[in-house]
């Protein structure tokens, strides 16, 4: 990635490098150029390697096709949401998509990262109490940090069981969690609700705090996160294992310094994915917290939207504020994300 | 490198629950909330608030910033002469606002008051998550409050609730577009015709079910008997869906989408039907000059409903008698003109006797007169589907009127039973 954007910003320069790089490109353009005139030519021929060049042809421009129209799909969504960003007009809804809206400006993430929320205040009249984005922003970064670590420790621990000890209702307790992944988080909002109120921490509901909240989603998580990480878990030899515990490991050593080093990628998929539900969650959280001071960015986004109206350039440009995080967070762990996803989605 | 990481995140885990466990705790409110619901039942208040108040009053809201100015003021102006009493406001998304209350509530705890649409009571009421309110309050203050409003609140002999303003659906009218109010719809029809030029429309009508259920009224019909049984079906049923397949005819019709009120606001729609809920807006996207709301051109018209406050019956003790005063100082003089600031909340008052200074709210109280009082019992909730449904098959599919408004009385008839668990 880093070389092809080195070579990428060298086309530009008039370096030495800068001309053998452009060299290399007309080299790889004139290839082609002639490969095409090649079977330009053998297009137009009734022979079989005609035939088998329009065949080709026709496939090549069906999937170009498909893929273009995926691509539109893909980026007409976050064009108009970057569109609706830079629109000053705060209209419902544009009449029209134009990628650089008349009058663009920054202004509505201007307004999203210096103004306080004044929906969002402990005391309405008193500014000074209404939450900022830094503020939001860190309670969500707390909120699913705690999710991710709460998935993760739990997840792992309870995965590691599953897939390596034998106990009575092992088979039934992996399809409690099938059961239970396939809830919506919504079904469990009100026993979640109960639950959480009576657990108290110096007389306050554990429900009304970051932590509760942090519980409540770990638990929605969870599910994925041990079927995941006991799948890969099943793929980790047996025999490093034993080596270990010849060597005089105990299993809580062998888990911590053989098995978790070595289950990196799926430990990897399962911190996003618990990352992301603590991050853009607001239903729960909507539900559980009373106290603005402890409201995050994906309430706050919430708040935005308007029986009536909605500030659309600003809910906008939180929105893309908001996606930064978890891109960043995406690009870290993008290396193990396919291994994780893969091995740990096939092993039962 | 690996121990380093594992220890790091520890740290971070550590952190982060001291960071929360650190945040500040909220009000007493929500703890004396909680500890109330186990306390005995609630008190009857039937004597009028004593004059030192105590307590706190937890106010649960999905109002908008220049509403929650207005709220400001009112609750300064209660404070002033009941200093002792305090206050806990939770803004809630709208669309979240009924949820979160009714789990707080069914489970002992909740705010002790809550502003929520007029159609939440009766369900509300019926799970004995709201109290009736008819001892509680003066009748004083039920005497003065507009009847149309009253009704909005009462069901099954109790007052659930108490309306603290008037909206509606009323029809606005870009007076640079088209000069001339219509006193029917066919002159509505002529002048809008008259003002379509180019890209500009006369008239961009939304014929949504909950925009063109009054106008039911206007033909002299009625959607549903007092019990909720669907009434629709018959001679006035079928005019008023004629009446509404001629919306074309006036310019583009639409159903709930917002590209009416786009227009208007880009000033490229010269009437609309919308709600009173938009006035500043689009006072502001077309300037205030240029904005007319019409009486509605006969024989159309529009609902009229109400926004109410309820009451929490896991409230009790200080907190109880702190908030129902409040609530009834909601709909005092004082309280109701600072509400119809057109600057800030711009709230029609729900009483009578409270001066509307403001033009465009004056227009859309007159406009008022001639609309239709909104249902407000459970049964409501089987015919917005089914009646929706069917104006979209008679307007986009040219289904007969008759043959539609029967499937459609069919399905309510079908649902409204399934309400009734029947």
């Amino acid at each position: 990635m880093r070389e092809q954007f080195t070579r990428f910003l060298a086309f530009f320069l008039p370096s030495e490098t800068g001309r053998e790089v452009r060299a290399i490109f007309v080299h790889a353009w004139q290839v082609r150029f002639r490969l095409f005139g090649r079977n330009c030519v053998d297009f137009f021929r009734l022979t079989e390697k005609g035939k088998r060049v329009r065949m080709d042809f026709l496939k090549q421009l069906g999937l170009q096709v498909f893929l273009l129209a995926i691509t539109l799909t893909v980026m007409f969504p976050i064009l108009w949401i970057f569109s609706l960003a830079l629109d000053p007009r705060n209209i419902d809804k544009p009449l029209e998509l134009t990628l650089i809206p008349p009058g663009a400006s920054f202004a509505a993430f201007q307004k999203v990262l210096c103004e306080p929320f004044m929906l969002l205040c402990s005391n309405p009249s008193d500014l000074g109490t209404c939450m900022t984005f830094g503020r939001l922003l860190l309670n969500s970064v707390l909120v699913a940090l705690g999710t991710s670590l709460f998935a993760v420790v739990m997840g792992a621990s309870a995965a590691y069981a599953f897939s390596r000890f034998q106990f009575v209702g092992r088979q039934a307790g992996m399809l409690g969690f099938i059961v239970l992944l396939m809830l919506p988080t919504t079904a469990t909002l009100a026993p979640l609700y109960v639950l959480l109120s009576q657990i108290k921490i110096a007389g306050e509901p554990l429900r009304t705090t970051l932590i509760g909240l942090s519980v409540a989603y770990a638990s929605g998580t969870l599910p994925f996160a041990i079927w995941n990480l006991k799948g890969y878990f099943d793929t980790v030899p047996k025999e490093l294992e034993e080596a270990a515990r010849i060597d005089g490991a105990s299993v809580t050593q062998t888990f911590l310094r053989i098995i978790l080093p070595l289950s990196v990628p799926a430990l990897a998929v399962t911190v996003l994915f618990s990352f992301m539900t603590g991050w853009t969650e607001f239903v729960l959280a909507w539900t559980f917290l009373e106290d603005p001071s402890r409201f995050t960015l994906a309430m706050a986004l919430r708040s935005m939207q308007g029986q009536f109206s909605t500030p659309w350039s600003e809910f906008a440009a939180m929105s893309i504020l908001m996606s930064i995080p978890i891109v960043l967070l995406f690009f870290a762990l993008q290396r193990y994300l396919v291994s994780g996803l893969t091995v740990g989605g096939v092993k039962g | 490198m690996k121990r380093t990481l594992f220890v790091l995140a520890s740290m971070v885990l550590v952190a982060s629950m001291v960071l929360t466990a650190c945040a500040p705790t909220s009000e007493a409110a929500t703890e004396a909330v909680t500890e109330a619901a186990t306390e005995a039942p609630t008190e009857v208040i039937t004597e009028e608030p004593m004059p030192a108040l105590t307590g706190t009053v937890t106010l649960w809201h999905g109002w908008k910033d220049n509403e929650i100015e207005s709220l400001n003021e009112v609750i300064a102006a209660f404070q002033a002469l009941n200093p002792e009493v305090q206050f806990d406001i939770l803004y809630v998304p709208f669309d979240d606002l009924r949820g979160k209350y009714e789990t707080a509530a069914a489970t002992g705890g909740g705010p002790a008051l809550l502003i929520g649409a007029a159609d939440w009571g009766p369900a509300l009421y019926d799970a004995a998550l709201i109290a009736d309110v008819s001892s509680l309050i003066s009748a004083e203050t039920i005497n003065t409050i507009n009847p149309a409003a009253l009704g909005a609140v009462q069901y099954n002999d109790a007052l659930i609730g108490l309306p603290q303003t008037l909206k509606g659906v009323v029809m606005y009218r870009n007076t640079a577009i088209v000069p001339e109010a219509s006193a029917t719809f066919d002159e509505l029809v002529v002048n809008a015709q008259a003002a379509t030029t180019g890209d500009i429309f006369g008239a961009y009508l939304e014929y949504g079910f909950f925009f063109s259920a009054g106008t039911l009224s206007g033909v002299g019909g009625s959607l549903m008997t007092p019990e909720g049984d669907p009434a629709f079906n018959d001679a006035n049923g079928i005019a008023w869906v004629d009446l509404i397949a001629r919306f074309p005819e006036a310019g583009p019709a639409t159903n709930n989408t917002d590209d009416d009120v786009n227009l208007f606001k880009a000033g490229q729609a010269g009437i609309i039907i919308d709600g009173t809920w938009n006035i500043a807006s689009l006072a502001e996207a077309i300037g205030a000059e240029n904005l007319a709301i019409d009486p509605w051109p006969a024989p159309l018209s529009g609902y009229v409903q109400t926004e109410n406050i309820y009451f929490n019956g896991n409230v009790t003790g200080d907190d109880a008698a702190a908030s129902l005063a409040f609530m009834e100082f909601f709909l005092s003089p004082e309280a109701q003109s600072i509400l119809a600031d057109p600057t800030k909340a711009a709230h029609i008052p729900a009483i009578a006797g409270v001066e509307v200074s403001d033009p465009l709210m004056q227009q859309a109280v007159a406009a008022f007169a001639g609309g239709a009082a909104f249902p407000v019992i459970p049964e409501m909730g089987a015919y917005w589907d089914p009646m929706n449904n069917m104006l979209l098959r008679v307007l986009n599919e040219g289904a007969d009127p008759a043959a539609a408004l029967q499937d459609a009385f069919d399905a309510v008839t079908a649902k409204v039973a399934e309400i009734r668990g029947e």
